[in-house]
């Protein structure tokens, strides 16, 4: 059944543009891989080179061992929806339900029918009818619906209002607790994959920057709002190993502080000279632009 | 019930342990009453369910709640036990934290105290009863 999912230095250029640069990771059954990145990083190729709509340069994808770029039958076991969502889009739930049931033989049609029914999708109207919302939830359902192994998701929630967003990723994570697929997610809406992700993978210039766990990712970090008395506050945090300031503003300092920050920052803030030391909400936010931002101010 | 608060600087498996603690202690969840699957759970607040199965691995571990096999996952008679040293010592440990910011910032003893009061009472602490 569910297996291992296996990308080992895939590389890929696109028009003779090195897009994918050796992306190497695993993924185990039942977990949410968030891939986030800069526009532009590859997020969107690395998932469509996986499904075989490009063909890889080099390196290889495997799936329970097996080489999905030579061997179709591996290749059968995922499932992508595109961020453009007009794909067959002349069909109607009717015809998809046919041609999905001949391409994946384990397509539940009545659970499909059954989701349809749930969010009143009109069955006997083209997917091209619908609202972006009423279409951004059909791939989805459709996609959960294939009972594929592997789920590729580019930007699924993107453009949808708040509910139908909340049914999208409702549908993600029921599937993955009744059927453990592997689920890869490509977004920008990092507050969604904090709640549903198991950890994110951070792509930077076509390759893997880290991957971070989000359950230890609360222990790792911490972020903090400090003011010093002084203007020497600077000189005091240069001293101090592994304390990013993400942000500044005259005296007051936002700082992120890793698990190989000292254990007794908060005594050395205030003898340096704090006068006002608060914790701050860690959000992914924070380590997307420690992790990716470069030296580019973005506050 | 389980609503969950994503504003809060807390992990999503911790809000899960705290909640389900807090309901019983209150009394909201009965001693035998049943809680949503992992799968139920996970759907309703919208949350990983690796996440939400850590948080009940917890639970049980902790006595909270118990796994009848086959059945599902039901709030777990509660013993009342006199807490032994080790998890006294570490209830100390994370108040430290607390009390030096209270210190920090100026907060008076006999205010600190009621809000511990307050808590305790709030929980039932004392009389072992939830408040009605």
């Amino acid at each position: 059944m569910n297996q291992k999912l296996e990308v080992t230095h895939l590389t890929k250029r696109i028009d003779g543009v090195p897009i994918l640069s050796g992306v190497s990771f695993a993924a185990e059954p039942g977990t949410i891989t968030g891939i986030v990145g800069r526009n532009g990083t590859g997020k969107t190729t690395l998932l469509r080179t996986m499904v075989g709509i490009y063909t890889p340069d080099g390196g290889e994808v495997r799936y329970g061992g097996r080489n999905v770029h030579a061997d179709p039958k591996a290749r059968g076991h995922f499932v992508f929806v595109p961020d453009a969502r007009e794909l067959l889009s002349d069909y109607t739930p009717e015809r998809f339900a046919r041609l999905f049931a001949l391409l994946y033989p384990r397509f539940d049609a009545e659970k499909f029918w059954a989701r349809l029914r749930q969010f009143e999708l009109p069955p006997n109207q083209k997917v091209r009818t619908y609202s972006e919302g009423m279409k951004g939830l059909f791939y989805i359902a459709l996609a959960v619906s294939t009972r594929a192994e592997v789920l590729l998701l580019d930007e699924p929630t993107e453009g949808l209002d708040p509910i139908f967003k909340k049914q999208s990723l409702r549908l993600i994570v029921e599937e993955v607790a009744e059927q453990r697929p592997i689920v890869l997610i490509c977004s920008h809406r990092l507050e969604e994959l904090e709640q549903i992700a198991d950890r994110i993978l951070f792509l930077k210039d076509g390759t893997v920057d880290s991957i971070v766990d989000l359950q230890s990712m609360q222990e790792r970090y911490t972020k903090w709002q400090v003011a010093f008395q002084s203007e020497d506050g600077e000189a005091v945090l240069a001293e101090l190993s592994s304390v990013r300031i993400l942000a500044r503003s005259g005296r007051v300092y936002t700082l992120l502080a890793d698990d190989r920050a000292p254990a007794d920052l908060l005594d050395r803030l205030r003898k340096g000279g704090a006068v006002l030391i608060e914790p701050l909400p860690l959000k992914l936010e924070d380590l997307f632009v420690e992790k990716l931002g470069g030296d580019v101010h973005v506050f | 019930m389980f609503r969950l608060d994503g504003r809060q600087n807390v992990p999503i498996y911790e809000q899960v342990v705290r909640r389900v603690k807090e309901l019983t202690l209150r009394g909201v969840l009965k001693p035998g009453d049943k809680l949503p699957t992992v799968r139920e759970l996970s759907a309703m607040i919208v949350a990983n369910p690796n996440t939400v199965s850590k948080a009940y691995q917890e639970l049980e571990r902790s006595g909270v709640i118990e796994t009848r096999p086959g059945k599902g996952t039901f709030v777990a008679e509660r013993i009342r036990v006199e807490p032994d040293e080790r998890i006294k010592a570490d209830l100390r440990e994370r108040l430290w934290p607390v009390v030096v910011d209270a210190v920090y910032f100026g907060v008076r003893l006999k205010e600190f105290e009621a809000w511990v009061r307050e808590a305790f009472n709030e929980l039932g602490g004392e009389s072992g009863e939830p408040k009605a």
